[in-house]
């Protein structure tokens, strides 16, 4: 499939494409921040004010916008997927191109490698790592990426061995390609639907594992993430207590589901136009 | 059959005059929450709030807190300075007790611990009886005799209270405290059978325990104290009927919670006699400047950390001495008022300037004003704390980078490698502030931690501690009072009120006094027993 025809394919699933805006929404909030509305610091005398014309999301215990965090949280979000995606894509990818091209000892060295870390506890080797390594948004984005390449790798192992078998790489075996053009240009461009798929759930998972960790008290306290939203609000008690600021909670809820079920909805969408087999 | 049904029901009609009715239920298996996981189970070299809470189950200490808070003899029955000269002191320790292996309690115990940490280094311990020469056990085997080097008014009261008694038997061969095998091997109210670091800690209850001092206690069986991570988590166990009491004090928000619930849950609370202060690491070299000491001092907005960060749960403290102690601070010298642009003068007068316009100044030399708050992430309310001082911060061009942690990671960080930049830290009491805030505030001390040095404060606090006089104290405490706002070595900032939450479902007789632990204190917990 070229890149013309998975396009059209593409923009015909409107389910893909609601995705797709979603998230380059989300994306774009996070990277024009600055543009949208002051990053809330300090505090303030409007405490745990519900929804208004001046703070569309209410306020939190220090009277800050809640709406002015979702916004700098997108941009954390955004962030630690893309730290994230970039180290799971610096480790899965060659090491998955290796193991499932040369097969051999070297293969099976690989691949012990990721049958062992994927039966590790990711989220508790996470908060090991996010735990030694010391709380900082960048920190915690690495920790999620180590933690997540072995998925990747298992994915781009299995796309390259069915690729390796295929009569046009050993045609270019036989026009004497060298190992490096023929996994860099023949092989990886073949695996990059499947790759293209685990690292759009790369991405959710790793806002998800950032919040978890934000909530955990293991992010950084000093960058707005939705996590660390949630966090505040479960600290003083605003899940629970009575009358209730369901503001507080709700919206940055809102947000991490909505940008986890959209990458969700992205990777699928990429899936199924690559494979329509597979719908 | 008439007569003896008769017979039946006036004996239970008299029940209630006979007293049997009134019985304490005895028995059960009492379950309280704790915030955060004590630091070590080394009495001697801990001192975070959960540690010593353990550690009070299992070594009540030789002297208490009465409801007025005044301190008491407990484990002692007596102790008195033998005359004016503060030169040698009788201490007579209670009989009848028994370490949880067997062996008794005696005078031998309590000599070798003074011993032990005048001639060892034994953490706090070695600091309040710094000015001890030596002790020695009399014949009875339960009188010790304190022989000082050079006086110390408080030596008794200080060291009774913080300083936990050793086994001697146990103990005897230690060299370094800092690394022994200790010993869980208490001569309380309750035994450590068991613990998970992280999860349990589970005693049993010594019965017949509080006999000599009349007490029936402990009623219960068994207490196991359950680890937290946070104190939402634990109110929300204690509402479950999961725990019944929680050990560490609660935030205004989560106080409205459990009384909101209504009974059976209550909320009993009491004045701090304790203080949170902001504390500067010398070896800062930046920090090291009083210039910047100074003017993060005067952009403090203490009115916001009422009324916003713990939602009025306490009040303002703006002397070195705790408002709670009224007499020693009426007319003293206060820290520097919120003024923030002198604050922002004097920075800008002593070279401390923004060269590249991101906000934060830099020094001559180049260095930003940029430190690290480190702060313990189970004191309430620490979020909307350390956020308010981060905001005040920058209001004058110093930039804050929060780092909330653990209580283990906190005590390791701050009171052991003494590597922070900021601190914040709630003192649980710090008392006898008429005898010396030495223990915290001498250079010295082994709770200074902020690592500075000033003669003139020393000075004065051996002096302090010297003076049997109470006018004479008082007046050098002012004097002391004075010195230290000029020094800064830390900034106080807020007394808080104390709030503990129980529930009266399962269990009743909780009682709650000026301290530590509050309705989780042994002794509250020596009169806990089982609803009938």
């Amino acid at each position: 499939m070229n890149q013309r025809t998975f396009l059209q394919s593409f923009v015909r699933n409107k389910l893909g494409m609601v995705g797709l805006f979603v998230v380059l929404v989300i994306v774009l909030v996070g990277i024009c921040a600055p543009l949208i509305t002051p990053k809330p610091t300090g505090y303030g005398s409007e405490i745990l004010m519900p929804p208004s014309r001046e703070h569309p999301f209410g306020t939190d215990n220090l009277g800050l916008d809640i709406f002015g965090e979702i916004v700098w949280g997108a941009r954390a979000s955004v962030y630690v997927s893309a730290i994230a995606v970039c180290f799971a894509a610096a480790l899965g990818l060659p090491l998955g191109l290796i193991s499932g091209y040369f097969g051999g000892r070297i293969g099976g060295v690989i691949d012990s490698l990721i049958e062992i870390f994927m039966t590790l506890p990711m989220m508790a080797l996470t908060i090991v790592i996010a735990a030694v390594a010391g709380s900082s948004v960048t920190n915690v984005a690495i920790a999620i990426g180590v933690t997540s390449w072995p998925s990747l790798a298992r994915v781009t192992r299995n796309a390259t061995m069915r690729v390796a078998e295929m009569p046009f790489i050993e045609v270019s075996r036989c026009l004497g390609l060298s190992r490096r053009t023929i996994l860099g240009k023949h092989v990886l461009i073949n695996v990059i639907g499947p790759v293209m798929v685990n690292l759009t759930l790369v991405m959710a998972t790793a806002v998800l594992s950032e919040s978890g960790l934000s909530f955990l008290g293991l992010g950084d306290p000093n960058t707005w993430s939705w996590g660390l939203i949630l966090k505040k609000a479960w600290d003083t008690g605003a899940l629970v207590k009575s009358p209730n600021p369901i503001w507080w909670w709700t919206f940055p809820s809102l947000a991490i589901m909505l940008y986890v079920v959209c990458f969700n909805i992205l990777g699928n969408a990429i899936n199924d136009t690559l494979n329509p087999k597979a719908r | 059959m008439k007569r003896i049904l008769a017979i039946f029901v006036c004996m239970l009609l008299a029940l209630p005059v006979l007293g049997i009715a009134e019985e304490t239920a005895s028995g059960g298996d009492l379950i309280v929450g704790m915030v955060g996981e004590p630091y070590s189970l080394n009495s001697w070299t801990s001192n975070d709030l959960n540690s010593g809470m353990i550690a009070n189950l299992l070594y009540p200490g030789q002297v208490t807190f009465n409801e007025n808070a005044e301190k008491v003899p407990y484990m002692l029955e007596s102790y008195a300075w033998d005359d004016d000269t503060l030169m040698s002191a009788t201490l007579k320790l209670r009989e009848g007790f028994y370490w949880h292996d067997g062996e008794p309690l005696t005078g031998e115990d309590l000599a070798f611990t003074i011993n032990t940490c005048v001639n060892k280094t034994v953490n706090f311990g070695s600091d309040y009886y710094s000015n001890v020469d030596h002790a020695e056990v009399l014949e009875d085997g339960y009188t010790v005799k304190v022989y000082m080097k050079t006086p110390q008014v408080n030596m008794l009261t200080k060291a009774g209270y913080w300083v936990d008694i050793m086994p001697e038997h146990l103990l005897r061969d230690v060299e370094d405290f800092a690394t022994c095998e200790y010993p869980t091997i208490g001569y309380g109210p309750f035994k450590l059978e068991d613990y998970s670091q992280g999860e349990y800690y589970t005693f049993s209850a010594v019965k017949g325990w509080g006999e000599p001092f009349g007490l029936e206690g402990p009623y219960l069986d068994t207490l196991t104290v359950r680890i937290y991570a946070d104190a939402n988590s634990a109110v929300l166990a204690l509402l479950s009927g999961e725990i019944e009491a929680i050990t560490s004090t609660l935030a205004v928000s989560l106080q409205n919670q459990v009384t909101n619930a209504g009974e059976p849950y209550a909320v009993a609370t009491v004045p701090s006699l304790g203080f949170g202060y902001f504390g500067f690491s010398y070896a800062n070299e930046l920090l090291a400047d009083n210039v910047v000491r100074k003017a993060i001092a005067q952009c403090i907005d203490r009115d916001a950390l009422i009324n916003i960060a713990i939602e009025g749960g306490g009040v303002k403290m703006e002397t070195p001495i705790s408002p709670v102690y009224s007499t020693l601070v009426e007319g003293a010298a206060t820290f520097p008022a919120l003024d923030v642009e002198a604050a922002n003068a004097e920075l800008e007068a002593a070279g401390y300037i923004d060269r590249d316009g991101d906000g934060i100044r830099e020094s001559e030399s180049g260095d930003p004003l940029s430190f690290a708050l480190t702060c313990r992430n189970n004191t309430s309310n620490i979020d909307a704390i350390s956020n308010i001082f981060k905001a005040n911060c920058a209001e004058i061009g110093v930039n804050i980078d929060i780092n909330i942690v653990d209580p283990a990671t906190y005590t390791d960080l701050v009171t052991k490698q003494k590597t922070f930049d900021i601190n914040y830290i709630e003192w649980g009491v710090i008392e006898d502030c008429d005898m010396g805030m030495t223990s915290i505030y001498h250079s010295t001390a082994t709770m200074n931690f902020m690592q500075y040095q000033n003669d003139e404060i020393d000075a004065l606090l051996d002096e302090i501690s010297a003076t049997a006089d109470a006018d004479t104290r008082l007046e050098l405490t002012y004097k002391f009072q004075e010195a230290f706002v000029e020094e800064l070595p830390v900034v106080s900032v807020l007394v808080r009120t104390n709030a503990y939450a129980y529930s009266n479902a399962n269990y009743t007789g909780w009682s709650l006094k000026p301290g530590l632990y509050g309705v989780c204190d042994a002794e509250s917990l020596l009169n806990v027993h089982a609803v009938q």
